[in-house]
């Protein structure tokens, strides 16, 4: 097992293709530790893991936000945003962080994210002189934070397993969520400061209205997307496609910045990018099941929890598990394969089943933007074109500060039910 | 080689289109499905499997093109701190692997292809055979490890070159 | 790892030891998760250790046709795994899938399961034609609709946007009745009903309750339209490769859990209503000449699963028989 560890990190860093980095770890350990099993299981496991019809909303997602970047809408918004954050210290971070928090709770995908904010606003912050691994950690840990804000299906599955409220879940997300927004926001701020990032001189009112006009067409997708979502018109992955319905109608007939030809083209290195992270989904989809089916987990917390562990060590120890396995596995198998582990035991030390699910599901966001096998990561090299370490380099100081916050939250796990107070709520409620 | 030039340039664009159709013809489903239900009451049931389909097209038959294009992640890093003469041979080797392991994978994939026959799983509602589906799974590979072998090819003609 | 250190020593009561695989499709303490684990207690018990059974709750090896495509491979040796999922391989097995076809009589449907021709014969054929032997077919419970609106009769269904499974089956069954069918994916069942995306949907009471749907529906309608049944299967290369001993402990101890099986689902059914009736939501029973209006709306869809081949319409035919006969019966 751990010679097969060693071989993946020496072809990850000979820059074999990461795709065939994973290859041959998942080919051999079910050559040599499931030997039993028909290899067509490859195939099933390893196309079964994305034919998942919520994971849609990724390519479409990519698809609108290709569309806007090519047309000029994405400058519009951009302009818009330029004449009245531009003056202030870290605005620009701040509002990448804003949108990317925003866009990704209600799309549920911080994959989607990446590309839909993530691409016309990391060309734009480069323009105002920010580094380029800077702003691409930034808006990957953003979007990272989709995961805790609702709607979010990694809550809703907890909930299944469990029996915990998922509207509670919902509300208890939020705290955290904005907290880590916060802190971000702070963050960009003292960096602005530091590396003395240049400002824009700050735009008239007049000058502002006039780049609110230009950019009033672009309101249309929040107000498409949340509107939409929110009255029941349609779920999160249909609003991906009718975000790329609204991206074509404003490119094509309403600025004609773009021509059906252009769509076309557009759609095949949409096409490409969705290839190019799906196959490492895929095949992140054949790790999980083999490390699922030797129940690896189990024997590794059988040995752990033996002793007779305290609250927050419970906390400590379960954090840790979903964490590392969030960075391998599928978060949703994670979920299924530790929950049923670690949940009767945090119960019975008396932590409410919201702050767990809460907790949980940090550790299910964090897996996604953690090297080595972060999600979001591979997403941001596929969608910007970037090499991984150079996306890997920007994305740490943010995970510090996500660390941070969640090491506080696991030794004060109280914070995590003020949602109850502020609700007026009564402890044992709902 | 002219007429395989030429037919290597055909396929590129044959690739390029499946791709494309497939995710305009996805975004289109979508939207119309919600249109259907919200405006008609009528929900178009294989929406939700075409939709799988579409996934798996894209995933496997992108994968070839991606390699075409060099676009599949890498790490880069050490990689460029290196001579221009250890990159060369690192380029053969990893193509070379690279191409092995997707004709492997190609050969399971065909094998899942096999599976799937013997077993006569149809779709849900359009009652698709599923081993048609999953055709692209084993060509996707195949298509991938060709590209390999071929800069597998440059790469050791760049090296000839190079030592002469 | 375990499965290599077993098979080397030796145990008391003779034979090798063994670890068998089981996975089924819910999660820890959900009815097909309690059937599993009671046969792992019973089988250890029985063989003081020497077959041992790691379980595999639903989600960690696949959804519910990844299981199927586990034990054909023989990545899993037993499973649970519902008609209702399997009809893209054996497509008679959509029979389960019929609206007001089972009794409204819970004690009828038990008797059918335990003792039908068409379903332990037939339908078993089915199953055995692509290598799964079927032990038995049990039930979760009656099915229930939830939804924002009561629907007491077949014009309120007009119109209402019903989440089901993706199965052309039970879709048409939801047209006829006048629903608008849709196939919410289940990781947005929970959101789509909460925005009025979606109006209803149906399900055994247990996952209503567990998939929070109280929190956002508001009304629970007792409709006894429908029993969710579910299978225990074993790969047939495996189990008869077994000894002959092992294939006997391995039926007897699955025999024992599936008779428990239909008390203990009996339990649970009352569990959750109990949660439901402390919840908000409004509970209505469905009258029975308003389940036979439903019912009447609903019958052409056995017509079109007698299309299906001349096997399924012999199974149908047997079923609906055997049905009747128990109902006289159990009335006597
Ligand atoms: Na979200
Ligand atoms: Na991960």
């Amino acid at each position: 097992m751990w010679l097969i560890i060693i071989l993946l990190f020496i072809m990850l860093f000979l820059n074999f293709p990461i795709m065939i980095v994973l290859l041959v770890p998942a080919l051999l350990l079910m050559l040599f530790f499931t030997p039993n099993i028909d290899m067509a299981m490859f195939g099933q496991v390893m196309t079964s893991s994305i034919e998942s019809y919520v994971l849609l909303a990724i390519p479409m997602f990519i698809f609108a936000a290709d569309i806007l970047v090519e047309g000029k809408t994405a400058n519009r918004l951009l302009d818009f945003v330029k004449d009245m954050f531009g003056h202030i210290r870290g605005g620009t971070g701040i509002v990448a962080a804003a949108t990317s928090t925003m866009f990704g709770s209600v799309s549920g995908s911080s994959q989607a994210t990446i590309a839909a904010i993530g691409k016309p606003m990391r060309r734009r912050a480069l323009e105002y002189g920010y580094k380029d691994s800077h702003i691409t950690g930034l808006i990957i840990n953003s979007a990272g934070i989709a995961i805790l804000i609702p709607p979010s299906i990694v809550m809703i599955y907890y909930g299944m397993l469990t029996g915990t409220s998922v509207g509670d879940l919902f509300i208890a997300g939020i705290i955290p969520g904005l907290i880590i927004f916060l802190s971000f926001s702070l963050w960009e701020f003292f960096i602005a400061i530091k590396k003395d990032i240049p400002v824009e001189p700050k735009a008239s009112w007049r000058q502002r209205w006039s780049s609110f006009k230009s950019a009033i067409l672009t309101f249309g997708f929040p107000i498409l997307i949340l509107g939409g979502i929110y009255t029941g018109m349609f779920s999160p992955t249909e609003a991906a496609a009718f975000s790329v319905l609204y991206a074509a109608l404003l490119e094509l007939v309403i600025y004609r910045s773009i021509q059906l030809k252009d769509i076309y083209r557009i759609a095949i290195s949409t096409g490409i990018v969705t290839s190019i992270v799906f196959i490492l989904l895929a095949v992140g989809g054949v790790f999980s099941w083999i490390i699922s089916y030797l129940r690896v987990p189990q024997s590794l917390t059988e040995t752990v929890l033996s002793s007779n562990p305290s609250q927050l060590e419970i906390l400590l120890i379960m954090s840790l598990f979903f964490l590392v396995s969030c960075m391998f596995v599928d978060s949703l198998v994670a979920i299924a394969i530790l929950t049923p582990i670690f949940f009767p035991i945090a119960v019975t030390a008396g932590i409410p089943p919201v702050a767990i699910g809460i907790l949980i599901t940090m550790q299910a966001t964090l897996g996604t933007v953690t090297p080595p096998f972060g999600v979001n990561i591979f997403t941001a090299c596929a969608i910007f074109k970037k090499p991984y370490l150079e996306v890997v380099k920007g994305v740490i100081p943010y995970i510090i500060i996500f660390m941070v916050i969640n090491i506080l939250l696991i030794c004060f796990p109280e914070i995590i039910m003020i949602y109850q107070n502020i609700l007026g709520l009564s402890e044992g409620g709902s | 080689m002219q007429t395989l030039r030429k037919m290597d340039e055909i396929w590129e664009k044959i690739e390029a289109g499946i791709l494309s159709i497939t995710i305009i013809s996805i975004s289109l489903m979508l939207v119309g499905n919600t249109i259907s239900r919200y405006f008609f009451s009528k929900s178009w049931p294989f929406t939700e499997e075409l939709g799988k389909m579409g996934i798996i097209i894209l995933t496997f038959m992108g994968l070839g093109y991606a390699a075409r294009k060099g676009m599949h992640i890498e790490m880069s890093g050490f990689y460029d701190l290196m001579s221009e003469k250890a990159r060369r041979i690192l380029g053969i080797f990893i193509n070379l692997i690279s191409a092995l392991v997707l004709v492997f994978c190609t050969y399971l994939g065909m094998k899942y292809i096999q599976h799937l026959y013997t077993l006569g799983q149809v779709s849900t509602i359009l009652r698709i055979p599923l081993y048609l589906t999953m055709m692209f799974v084993p060509i996707g590979f195949f298509l991938a490890s060709i590209r390999y072998f071929v800069n597998f090819g440059k790469r050791m003609k760049e090296n000839v070159q190079d030592s002469v | 790892a375990c499965n290599k250190d077993g098979m080397r020593s030796e145990a008391s009561s003779g034979g090798e030891e063994i670890t068998l695989k089981f996975a089924h499709e819910e999660g820890q303490g959900d009815v097909q998760d309690l059937y599993a684990n009671k046969f792992k207690e019973v089988i250890e018990e029985k063989t003081n250790g020497r077959i041992k059974v790691d379980v595999y709750t639903g989600g960690t090896l696949g959804t519910s046709i990844d299981i199927l495509h586990s034990l054909q491979t023989g990545a899993i040796d037993l499973a649970i795994t519902s008609p209702g999922f399997s009809g893209d391989v054996i497509p008679e097995s959509q029979i389960m899938s019929i609206p007001f076809l089972f009794s409204d009589n819970l004690e009828v449907n038990k008797k059918v399961l335990k003792e039908s021709e068409a379903l332990n014969g037939l339908l078993a054929n089915k199953y055995e034609e692509i290598g799964i032997i079927p032990f038995h077919f049990w039930l979760e419970g009656f099915m229930y609709w939830s939804a924002n609106q009561e629907i007491t009769a077949p014009d309120d269904m007009n119109g209402v946007k019903m989440r089901t499974m993706p199965t052309n089956l039970i879709i048409k069954s939801y047209e006829l009745m006048g629903a608008t069918a849709t196939t919410t994916d289940s990781g947005e069942i929970y959101t789509m009903l909460q925005t009025n995306g979606i109006d209803g949907q149906e399900n055994p009471l247990f996952y209503i309750v567990n998939g929070n749907f109280l929190e956002v529906q508001d009304y629970l309608m007792d409709t006894k339209h429908h029993i969710y049944t579910t299978a225990t299967v074993t790969n047939q290369a495996f189990f008869e490769g077994l000894p002959e001993k092992d294939q006997q402990d391995i039926q007897e101890a699955i025999n024992e859990v599936n008779d428990w099986s239909f008390d203990m689902q009996d339990e649970e059914a009352e569990k959750a209503l109990e949660i439901a009736e402390e919840d908000d939501i409004e509970i209505i029973e469905l009258p029975s000449e308003q389940r036979e209006a439903f019912k009447e709306v609903s019958l052409p869809i056995r017509k079109a699963y007698k299309e299906e081949s001349d096997d399924a319409k012999e199974m149908i035919e047997l079923l609906e028989k055997e049905i009747k006969e128990a109902e006289t019966e159990l009335a006597e």
